[in-house]
């Protein structure tokens, strides 16, 4: 068996401190296979492709490659070993031509001097055995699409031997014409007995183009499955773990009635670049939307396009019964928005400002007279807030950056809470906070809600939507794949939605 | 935070040194303490009003200059062109007093074309995006050159008792007029650190200006007024530098001091990348820096030698100041 | 032109109002550079002629100089143009070119620079155009590139500036401690001045030198080093600048420390001596508190000429001939007060 494998990768351990990101992980390749590795966001994924390609060490387990122990300490050494990557971000010089860019550090010499003729040529017969051309490979790289800077990268990959490209959400930036290029780009790079692995958050490309899938979840393997064997739903299931067809019982009331109150959010067919399409979102006071969607499926633009962070490019936009515009973050703020983003660490805390400096910075001019600040206004705000959300700190003066990250997210939220915003946005309000902490946040924005505030959550934990929410709508790539009212959210309708994207029903033909 | 620096020797010494308390947070006190001993022990006449007196003139630039450093770099920019500012608001004056417009109009003059000054820098950071490092040298280079201009001649003197040259020599309560300013400024900007909504939104564009967009602090603006606030101190600098010696000299005025003041916010601790702006800090680093100069000049040092002690100096403190 | 060309390569990296504000503020330069620009240009007429190519600005210094050239010009019985390089080499060169194309009998040369202004040597050579050498030293071929240089001599200088230091105390002052303020280091006439200086010093064992700072030609550099040195405590009784600016500002730092300074030790006086000639200076000589000035004279206008006439006569000159610069106290300031740059 053994030897129709190219990668043979067992019981692959590795942990960061407090993370156990990978735990007894086997995956395999075969020779000429089209592997999908899939799983949700810390799943496992990046960490064992970079155990992979050398840029962390494996804690434990053994890597076999085309019948080789291997223990690469730098990507380098894999790309010799013939394992290249072809990164989102692809790792080229845009200011190079082509040709440069697929020959770069070994480039064909003549009387010591870069032989310009022999160089262009080969690339395009390289280009030309993928089935790509008509590129002008002496021009500059960033006068390419993106689509032909990613066939340089392939061209590139495969010139140097390739055995093992690994493509990391190689999709992303592509139209669906350049996307049907790539995988027959990959088709061709199969047939020559290369193997890939896949990785994309894009369901339908996977089933089109991979044989088989390897699934991981919270950085465990879940298993190995032929593609044959799949659904989209039962993809779905195995990478968020639950079984589809179990209901859990809400937290909540079913109905409280929401809908017959006034609206404090209107959107009306927001779109932004291809990440969002119009998108229509309605939220009355006191009502808590959540938004689900995988990663990717633009549920984070959303809640920048809301808070005046990005702007749309079309779409329209009413809170409180007003339109409005929103060009900055100051604008929707000026209306009652507020926002939490899903990165806590780049875009809520400052660090090394104290925890009240952190709670009050939103409303310094409501605490000053002529510009000068009252400190004891400001320790009376932070001090209420410690007390109402049960901030563990050692006062309101400790550094930001020592508090736990539930309390940090406490403090966040106290933030906007002492603003008393009209439109609460929380992305992701629960990541990376222990259970106890959990349970109070959401017990804080069931009472900000309680209040009369419109919120609007995005989770990528199912329970904590179902927990929460009056109302969830569901995102697939960029769309708004479907919505739920209180009486019919269950898991499986969520499921159910974010495996078809925004087309119901065509999956239900092939189901069993 | 398993580093090569602190598997080195040195690492190994500052881990040892570390282990107590307060050492890092005391160290430049000491240091400073340290080294003025040594100096008294060598230098005659060290222990006088008179070195003091030395030490804090000459440390008058240089100070106002860094306490406008202090907010730019806490807000994690950069102001490279303090000394061409310094000439320019220099040279207006000049330019202004040697046409009769007299002494206040002059002064009003300088300090409102070191604001303009800032403001340039200001907005094209802040709206424009282009790196601070990269327009303050715009401005360092053309800056000067502009101040050449405006003088209209390489330099300009003024008699020993005109208003503008009596102003420099002015004292007050005995004090000479520089030091007052100087208590002044310090006095000031420690209010504004400590106590205005201004000072807390800088810490904040510095500490994370992803999150300072996200809570709604007006980014431009306070941005252009650090930009500005520093460029006024500046100009007060340049200005009184220039009453001070009765002549401008554009091509020389404030060349080179942009190294001092940042020498100086370094030892005073406030963070290259943003964040919490120490003024108390900076006075030190402000004072030690000419002090030096004063113990070299006062100990016949050659030139050069005097430059690699002064290098030295900084590099002490900065080890000892070390963080992490 | 020019302002087109930088706005094409501009346009990539600046955004477009940046661009409005650099394409205006170089309009804005243009037109002040425009504005300043000299009275180029000569007349050639029949007969003899000179021109001189000035380095500097058309300051006091060098119009005193160039208008006596003008009037020794005219009493011997030649034209005479003048133009102003205002520091620049490539304006200099430029100058000479046309100065060479209207083919004077002589070229008064003043080189901005030793090396790069040797150039206008080549084109006056070229043209069989004679030069001489005035202002400043040159790189160049006695005998083929010019016929002689006649400049001052800042080792003399230096000598001198000591020996006025020397004269103004009496006869029977056992020691006489000297601070030297120098200019900048490695500059030529720093390293005159400073060996001019010494050689007296050297020479006579009543005089000291305690202290040598720099000053680096300017007035805060020189102010901060006589504070210092004054704050160290070591006596002194004269201080030798070399250049008026740092007078200025050894005078400035010994006003503040409540000394006095003028022309007589006996009371208690710093006697000041320097190099220069500024308007400044010439005002502190007047008002008493600056001793003595040792002045680049700008009056050697009949040596240019006889050197001149005498070439022109078949004599062979030598290659440098130094000028007798003058010494400026309060009793000739007021003659002086005119050349004052």
């Amino acid at each position: 068996m053994v030897e129709d494998c190219l990668l043979k990768m067992t019981g692959i351990c590795k942990a960061f401190p407090g993370v156990k990101a990978l735990q007894d992980v086997d995956f395999s390749v075969k020779y000429g296979q089209t592997h999908a590795l899939m799983g949700e966001n810390g799943a496992g994924k990046s960490t064992l492709i970079k155990v992979l390609t050398g840029i962390y060490q494996k804690d434990a387990g053994e890597i076999v490659f085309d019948a080789e122990s291997i223990a690469p300490t730098d990507a380098a050494q894999s790309q010799h070993m013939g394992i290249s990557t072809i990164y989102q971000e692809l790792n080229l010089a845009p200011c190079l031509s082509v040709a440069e860019n697929i020959f770069i550090g070994r480039e064909p010499k003549k009387y010591g001097l870069i032989d310009w003729k022999t160089i262009e040529s080969r690339a395009r017969s390289i280009l030309g055995d993928m089935g790509v051309t008509g590129v002008n490979v002496s021009r500059p790289l960033n006068e390419h699409s993106v689509a032909i800077q990613q066939m340089a990268a392939i061209a590139r990959a495969l010139s140097l031997d390739a055995k093992l490209l690994v493509m990391d959400e190689p999709t992303s930036s592509l139209s669906e014409t350049e996307a049907g290029l790539l995988f027959d780009v990959i088709r061709r790079v199969k047939a020559r007995g290369s193997s890939v692995i896949f990785i994309s958050h894009k369901m339908s490309e996977v089933f089109e183009i991979c044989d088989t899938a390897t699934i991981l979840r919270d950085g465990c393997l879940v298993g190995e499955y032929p593609m044959a064997d799949l659904t989209k739903l039962k993809m779905v299931s195995l990478m968020i773990g639950r079984d589809a067809t179990s209901v859990l019982h809400r937290k909540k009331e079913v109905s409280r009635g929401l809908d017959d109150r006034e609206l404090v959010l209107k959107a009306r067919g927001l779109s932004r670049a291809h990440r969002t399409k119009e998108i229509d979102i309605d939220i009355a006071g006191g009502q808590i939307l959540g938004v689900a969607g995988l990663l990717g499926s633009g549920r984070t633009e959303l809640a920048r396009i809301l808070f005046g962070d990005e702007i749309c490019d079309g779409g329209e936009i009413e809170i409180a019964g007003a339109a409005a515009h929103l060009r900055t973050p100051r604008d929707a703020i000026r209306l009652g928005v507020g926002f939490c983003s899903e990165d806590r660490k780049a875009e809520g805390v400052f660090p090394h400002m104290s925890v009240m400096e952190n709670m009050t910075a939103g409303i310094l001019g409501e605490l000053s007279a002529g510009g000068v600040l009252s400190r004891k206004a400001q320790m009376q705000v932070a001090q209420t807030y410690i007390d109402k959300l049960g901030i563990k700190t050692s006062g309101p003066d400790q550094r930001m950056g020592e508090l736990s990250g539930g309390n940090q997210q406490k403090v966040l939220l106290a933030r906007w809470l002492c603003k008393k915003p009209v439109l609460m946005i929380l992305d992701e309000p629960m990541r990376g906070i222990d259970l106890g902490a959990k349970s109070e946040i959401e017990d804080i924005i069931a009472d900000l809600a309680g209040k009369g505030v419109a919120v609007l959550m995005i989770s990528s934990e199912m329970e904590e939507l179902i927990r929460s929410c009056d109302k969830i709508v569901v995102l697939s790539e960029g769309r708004k794949a479907g919505q739920l009212t209180a009486r019919e959210i269950s898991e499986e309708r969520i499921v159910q939605m974010l495996a078809h994207g925004s087309h119901p029903g065509q999956e239900a033909v092939h189901a069993k | 935070m398993p580093n090569s620096a602190n598997t080195s020797a040195l690492g190994a010494f500052r881990r040892a040194i570390a282990q107590r308390q307060n050492v890092r947070n005391y160290g430049v006190w000491s240091f400073l303490l340290l080294s003025l001993g040594v100096t008294a022990w060598f230098t005659p006449g060290f222990l006088s009003w008179g070195t003091l007196d030395n030490t804090l003139i000459q440390a008058f630039p240089v100070l106002l200059v860094a306490l406008g450093m202090t907010m730019v770099m806490s807000s994690g920019g950069i102001d490279i062109s303090v000394g061409a500012i310094m000439a320019i608001a220099g040279a207006v004056s000049g330019r202004l007093y040697t046409s009769n417009a007299g002494l206040a109009p002059s002064v009003a003059g300088g300090i409102l074309a070191g604001g303009l000054c800032g403001l340039f820098n200001g907005t094209l950071i802040s709206k424009f995006k282009i790196q601070p490092i990269i327009v303050t040298l715009v401005v360092m280079i053309a800056g000067r050159g502009l101040a050449q201009t405006i003088l209209g001649k390489p330099s300009v003197s003024f008699s020993f008792n005109s208003s503008l040259n009596v102003l420099g020599q002015y004292k007050i309560a005995g004090l000479p007029i520089q030091i007052v300013i100087m208590i002044a400024a310090v006095a000031m900007m420690l209010f504004v650190v400590k106590k205005t909504v201004f000072a807390k939104h800088v810490e904040a564009i510095g500490d994370n200006p992803r999150a300072a967009r996200l809570v709604g602090i007006n980014i431009l603006r306070t941005t252009a007024c650090v930009y500005v606030l520093c460029s006024i101190l500046c100009a007060v600098a340049g200005i009184m530098k220039v009453a001070l010696t009765g002549g401008v000299n554009a091509a020389g005025l404030g060349k080179f001091i942009e190294l001092d003041a940042i020498a100086a916010v370094a030892i005073g601790g406030t963070s290259f990348s943003g964040g919490r702006a120490r003024i108390f800090g900076t006075v030190i680093g402000a004072v030690i820096i000419p002090l030096v100069t004063v113990i070299a000049g006062m100990n016949d040092m050659r030139d050069h030698h005097a430059m690699i002690f002064k290098a030295v100096i900084v590099i002490g403190v900065l080890l000892v100041r070390r963080e992490r | 032109m020019l302002c087109k060309i930088t706005a094409t390569r501009l346009e990539e990296i600046l955004p477009m109002k940046t661009l409005q504000t650099v394409i205006l503020s170089l309009v804005a330069v243009a037109a002040i550079c425009a504005g300043v620009s000299c009275n180029r240009g000569a007349s050639a007429s029949k007969g003899k002629s000179v021109a001189y190519s000035s380095p500097g600005d058309a300051n006091g210094w060098f119009l005193a100089f160039s208008s006596e050239l003008k009037k020794e010009a005219e009493k011997r019985g030649y034209s005479f143009s003048v133009t102003h390089a205002q520091q620049n080499t490539a304006r200099q060169l430029s100058d000479v070119e046309d100065i060479i194309a209207q083919k004077p009998t002589f070229l008064i040369l003043g080189p901005k620079d030793t090396k790069a202004s040797a150039d206008a040597l080549r084109t006056a050579r070229k043209a069989g155009v004679p030069v001489i050498v005035v202002n400043r030293d040159i790189n160049g071929e006695h005998g083929a590139d010019y016929i002689t240089k006649i400049y001052s001599d800042f080792e003399w200088i230096g000598e001198k500036m000591a020996q006025a230091v020397r004269e103004a105390f009496p006869a029977d002052k056992k020691t006489i401690r000297i601070v030297e303020i120098h200019g900048t280091l490695g500059s030529a006439n720093t390293t005159g001045m400073s060996k001019g200086i010494r050689k007296v010093i050297d020479n006579d064992a009543r005089m000291e030198l305690v202290r040598s700072q720099p000053g680096n030609f300017q007035r805060d550099v020189a102010m901060a080093a006589m504070e210092n040195i004054i704050q160290s405590g070591v006596e002194f009784d004269a201080v030798i600048c070399h250049y008026d600016d740092e007078a200025m500002g050894a005078i400035q730092a010994l006003t503040r420390k409540g000394r006095k300074m003028g022309n007589d030790p006996s009371r208690g006086e710093i006697i000041i001596v320097g190099n220069g000639g500024t308007t400044v200076g010439l005002e502190a000589v007047k008002a008493g508190k600056y001793h003595k000035i040792v002045s680049v004279t700008p009056y050697y206008a009949d040596k240019v000429f006889e050197a001149i006439e005498a070439h022109l006569a078949g004599k062979k000159l030598d290659p440098y001939i130094r000028v007798d610069d003058i010494v400026i106290d309060k009793n000739n300031v007021d003659k002086h007060m005119a050349t004052g740059f």
